[in-house]
C-alpha cells in the first residue's frame, strides 16, 4: 500500500494505492493520527484501493475517531464499487457520513 | 429584425419615400420592416413616422419602432417621445418612457423640463424615469422634487434617490425626512439604499411611530445600513411588535448581523442581543424560530445559545430541525449538556437526532445517558440510542447492546447490532451469529455486516460452525462473511468451504478466495473448474483469473469444452477483457464454438482487442446465417481494418450490397 500525502487549501489528501489490510492500516493509522493532532481537516482518496478487509475497516474507523478526538474533519472519496459494497454491507457508510444529504434532520 | 440590416423585407422598399409608404402600409410585415429601416433615415421626418409607429396596433411594430428610436438616439428623439409623457394611452406612455430612459444622458435635458414644469403626473413619471437613468445630472431635479407639493412626485423622487448614494443626497433625504412626514415610508426606504449611519436615530425612532407601514421601512432600512448600533432598538421594537413585523426584525438583524466580524469591538452589540434572540428562538411562529436560529448561527455559541439551539431539534418543522442540526455540527462549543438534556426529554425525533449528533463526535460522556434510553418504550428511541452507543459507547455497553438483540421490534435489533459490529465488539460472535437467523431480512444482513467488522479468530470459528448450520441461509451468510473478512484467518475455512455440499456455498467460498488473492487456493479453485454446478465452475473461472492470470490462461483452456454454453460464454467473457499472449488462440478456438452466444462473445473480443492475425477466421463467420453474428464480426472486422479484414469486408459488399452502419 501507497500513501501520498497531498496538501490542499484547508487540509491534505491522503491518496492512497494498493489493498487496504492490518498492516497498511496501521501505516494510515500512524499518518491520520499525526495530521489530526495538528487539526488538519483530512481527505482519504480510495480511488487507487481495490480491496479493503476486516482489518482494513477498523483501521478507517480508527482514523475517523482520532480525527473526531482533535476536531479535525476525515472524509473518503472515490470509493470503488467492490469497497463500497464492504461500506454498505457493515453500514459504516452511515457513520463516514458517506450517502449523508444535506436533509439530515427531514 | 436588426435596424442595421437594410431591406430584410423581400418586397420593402429601399428608397427613403418608399420607406414612408412602408410605414403607412396596411401590412405588418412592411410596418415593421420600415420601423426597423428608419433607424438609419437621416431625414427629420423619421422620429416623427416612429413615434407614430410606437402606437401601431401590433406590438412587434411598436417594438421595433422603439429599437429604431433607441438606435438614433438623438436629441430630437426625447423631444419627441416627451411629448407622449402626458398622454392618456398608459402603453405609448410607457413605450416612450422606457426609451427616453434608454437613451441615457441624451434625454436628461427634456426630463429636467417636464420633471418642473409638466403637470403632476407627468412629473411623477418623469421623475421615476430619472431614477432609472441614474445620471448625476438628474440628482438635482430629484431633491427640488422631494419638496413637490405633489404627493407622488415627492414620493417618486424619495425612491428615485435612493439608487444615488451620496453623503450630499443622504443630508437631503434626512432633511426632508424632518419636514414630511407624509414621506416619512419611502425616506426610510431610501435611506436604508444609501445606507448611511447618519439616519439611524431617525429610523430608530421611526420604529416607535404608530404607521405600521413606517415601521416596516424603517426595520428594511436599519438592516440595510448594517450598523451594530440598531441592533438593541431593533430587539426592543420586537418584543412590542406585532408577528409581521418581528419577522421584518429578525431578517434586519440577521443582515447587519452579516457584517459583523466575531474579532470586532461589535461583537459586544451582538451579544448584547442574544437574551432576546434566545427568547425569538422559543417563539411560537416558526419563521420567527428560523430567523433567530440564523442570527445564532452567526453569534459566537454559549451554554445558553447551544442549549436552545439543542432544543430545536425536536422542532416540528422539518427546516428548522435542519437549521438546528447545522448549526450543532458545525458548533465548536461542548454540545454534551445541552444534547443530554435533550436526550432526557422532549419530542421523539429531537431525542434520536441528538443521539445521532453526539454519536458523530464519538463522545464517551454520552454513554450513561443513552443507556438509559435503551429502555425507553418508544422503539426509535431505543434504536436511536443503540446506534449512538455503537459509536460512542465503550466495552460497559456491550451487555444492555447484547440483550437488545432480542427486542420484539425489528428496527431495534438490527442497530442493536451495528452497534456491536463498529464498537468491534470481539465477544459478541455467538449473540451476532444468532442474528443470522432472525426472521428479519435486514436484521440477517446487520449481524452479518457486524460480524465482518469484529472478524477475529473467535468470529471465525464461529462462522467456520455455521458453515455446516442446517439452516440453508445460516451457511449461506457465514459463507459471505468469512469472504469479506479477507485475511489470513479465513482462508483455510473458505477452503474448507470450497468442498462444501451446498454448491452455494461452494460458489461464494470460489468469490471470495478470488479477492484474497491467496496463491494456496489457486489448486482448490482448480479442482473446482470440474464441479458439477456451473455456476461454481463460473465462480472458479473468475477467482482463477483474478489470483494468477498466467496459470489461469492455461487452466482455462478445458473449459472451453465446458458442457454448459454459458460457462463458456463466461470464460471467453472473462478473458476478453485481459491482455496475455495465450488469449488470442483461446478466442480463435472458441469461433469453432457450437453455442451462437460463445461464438459472438469471442468475435467481439478478437475486433476489441485488435488481433489481427483472426481476420481469416473471422471473414469465414460472414457466410453464418444468423445476422445478428454477422452484424458482430463485420464490426469486429471494421476494427481491425488490416488488408485481410478490409478484403473481406468488401467481398461481403459485394455478395450483399453496400451495408449499412
Amino acid at each position: 500500500m501507497t500513501i501520498r500525502d497531498v496538501p490542499v487549501a484547508g487540509g491534505t489528501v491522503l491518496e492512497l494505492g494498493g489493498r487496504l489490510d492490518a498492516e497498511a492500516g496501521s501505516q494510515l493509522v500512524e499518518q491520520v493520527t499525526a495530521l489530526a493532532a495538528q487539526g488538519t481537516h483530512i481527505a482519504i482518496d480510495m480511488r487507487g484501493v481495490p480491496f479493503v478487509n476486516s482489518a482494513g475497516l477498523a483501521s478507517l474507523i480508527t482514523c475517523l475517531k482520532r480525527a473526531r478526538e482533535k476536531r479535525a474533519s476525515l472524509r473518503l472519496l472515490s470509493l470503488q464499487p467492490q469497497v463500497q459494497e464492504v461500506f454498505e454491507l457493515t453500514q459504516l457508510s452511515h457513520v463516514f457520513g458517506l450517502n449523508q444529504s444535506d436533509d439530515k434532520a427531514a | 429584425m436588426n435596424p442595421t440590416t437594410p431591406g430584410a423585407g423581400t418586397t420593402s422598399s429601399t428608397d427613403t419615400e418608399g420607406i414612408f409608404c412602408d410605414a403607412a402600409s396596411s401590412e405588418d410585415r412592411l410596418r415593421r420592416s420600415a420601423a426597423s429601416r428608419l433607424a438609419l433615415v437621416r431625414d427629420p421626418r423619421a422620429v416623427q413616422v416612429l413615434v407614430g409607429l410606437l402606437s401601431d396596433a401590433r406590438q412587434s411594430v411598436q417594438e421595433a419602432a422603439a429599437q429604431a428610436l433607441r438606435h438614433r438616439g438623438e436629441g430630437a428623439v426625447s423631444e419627441a417621445l416627451a411629448r407622449l409623457l402626458g398622454s392618456p394611452d398608459l402603453g405609448l406612455r410607457n413605450r416612450a418612457g422606457t426609451v427616453l430612459a434608454s437613451l441615457g444622458e441624451v434625454s436628461v435635458p427634456v426630463l429636467i423640463r417636464e420633471a418642473t414644469a409638466g403637470e403632476a403626473g407627468v412629473r411623477k413619471f418623469t421623475v421615476e424615469i430619472m431614477g432609472e437613468i441614474r445620471s448625476p445630472w438628474v440628482v438635482g431635479t430629484l431633491v427640488k422634487a422631494l419638496r413637490d407639493q405633489d404627493l407622488n412626485v415627492a414620493f417618486a423622487a424619495a425612491e428615485a434617490l435612493g439608487k444615488f448614494p451620496a453623503p450630499e443626497v443622504a443630508e437631503c433625504l434626512i432633511s426632508v425626512f424632518r419636514e414630511r412626514e407624509e414621506l416619512r415610508c419611502p425616506l426610510s426606504e431610501a435611506l436604508g439604499m444609501q445606507a448611511d449611519a447618519r439616519a439611524i436615530p431617525l429610523l430608530v425612532e421611526a420604529l416607535g411611530a404608530p404607521e405600521l407601514l413606517l415601521q416596516f421601512s424603517a426595520v428594511n432600512a436599519l438592516g440595510m445600513i448594517g450598523s451594530p448600533a440598531a441592533l438593541r432598538p431593533l430587539m426592543d421594537a420586537f418584543h412590542r411588535s406585532p408577528e409581521p413585523l418581528r419577522h421584518a426584525i429578525l431578517q434586519s438583524v440577521t443582515r447587519l448581523t452579516e457584517h459583523i466580524s466575531p474579532s470586532s469591538a461589535e461583537l459586544a452589540q451582538l451579544q448584547a442581543i442574544i437574551p432576546d434572540v434566545l427568547t425569538a428562538a422559543a417563539s411560537e411562529e416558526w419563521e420567527i424560530r428560523r430567523a433567530a436560529l440564523r442570527i445564532l448561527s452567526l453569534c459566537p455559541a454559549s451554554d445558553e445559545s447551544t442549549a436552545a439551539v439543542a432544543a430545536l431539534l425536536g422542532d416540528p418543522i422539518d427546516e428548522i430541525r435542519q437549521l438546528a442540526w447545522r448549526n450543532l455540527e458545525r458548533s465548536s462549543a461542548d454540545l454534551l449538556p445541552a444534547l443530554t438534556a435533550v436526550l432526557k426529554s422532549g419530542p421523539t425525533v429531537g431525542r434520536c437526532l441528538a443521539a445521532e449528533l453526539l454519536a458523530t463526535h464519538f463522545d464517551h460522556r454520552a454513554t450513561p445517558a443513552l443507556r438509559e434510553m435503551l429502555r425507553e418504550s418508544d422503539c426509535r428511541i431505543r434504536a436511536a440510542a443503540a446506534r449512538a452507543l455503537g459509536q460512542c459507547g465503550g466495552g460497559e455497553s456491550v451487555p444492555a447492546l447484547e440483550a437488545l438483540t432480542a427486542d420484539p421490534e425489528p428496527e431495534v435489533r438490527q442497530s442493536a447490532a451495528r452497534a456491536l459490529g463498529w464498537m468491534r465488539a470481539e465477544n459478541s460472535g455467538a449473540c451476532l451469529r444468532a442474528l443470522l437467523d432472525d426472521e428479519a431480512g435486514e436484521v440477517r444482513e446487520s449481524a452479518l455486516g457486524a460480524l465482518v467488522l469484529i472478524s477475529g479468530e473467535q468470529v471465525v470459528q464461529g462462522l467456520r460452525e455455521d458453515l455446516q448450520h442446517p439452516r440453508p441461509e445460516r451457511r449461506r451468510l457465514a459463507g459471505v462473511a468469512l469472504g469479506y473478512i479477507g485475511d489470513e484467518t479465513v482462508v483455510e475455512p473458505l477452503l474448507e468451504a470450497l468442498a462444501h455440499e451446498d454448491s452455494g456455498i461452494r460458489q461464494s467460498a470460489a468469490l471470495s478466495l478470488g479477492r484474497l488473492q491467496d496463491s494456496r487456493a489457486f489448486e482448490p479453485l482448480r479442482a473446482r473448474l470440474e464441479d458439477c454446478e456451473p455456476g461454481v465452475r463460473q465462480a472458479s473461472v473468475d477467482a482463477l483469473i483474478a489470483l494468477d492470470l498466467d496459470r489461469a490462461v492455461l487452466a482455462l483452456e478445458g473449459r472451453l469444452h465446458d458442457p454448459d454454453p454459458w460457462v463458456r460464454y463466461h470464460v471467453v467473457s472473462a478473458l476478453s477483457d485481459r491482455h496475455h499472449e495465450a488469449i488470442p488462440g483461446l478466442l480463435i478456438r472458441a469461433l469453432q464454438d457450437p453455442a451462437l452466444v460463445v461464438v459472438i462473445a469471442a468475435s467481439e473480443a478478437l475486433g476489441r482487442l485488435g488481433v489481427e492475425h483472426s481476420a481469416g477466421q473471422l471473414a469465414g463467420l460472414l457466410d453464418r446465417p444468423e445476422p445478428e453474428l454477422v452484424r458482430c464480426v463485420i464490426q469486429s472486422l471494421t476494427l481491425l481494418g488490416g488488408e485481410e479484414a478490409k478484403a473481406a469486408l468488401l467481398r461481403h459488399e459485394g455478395r450483399q450490397g453496400p451495408r449499412t452502419s
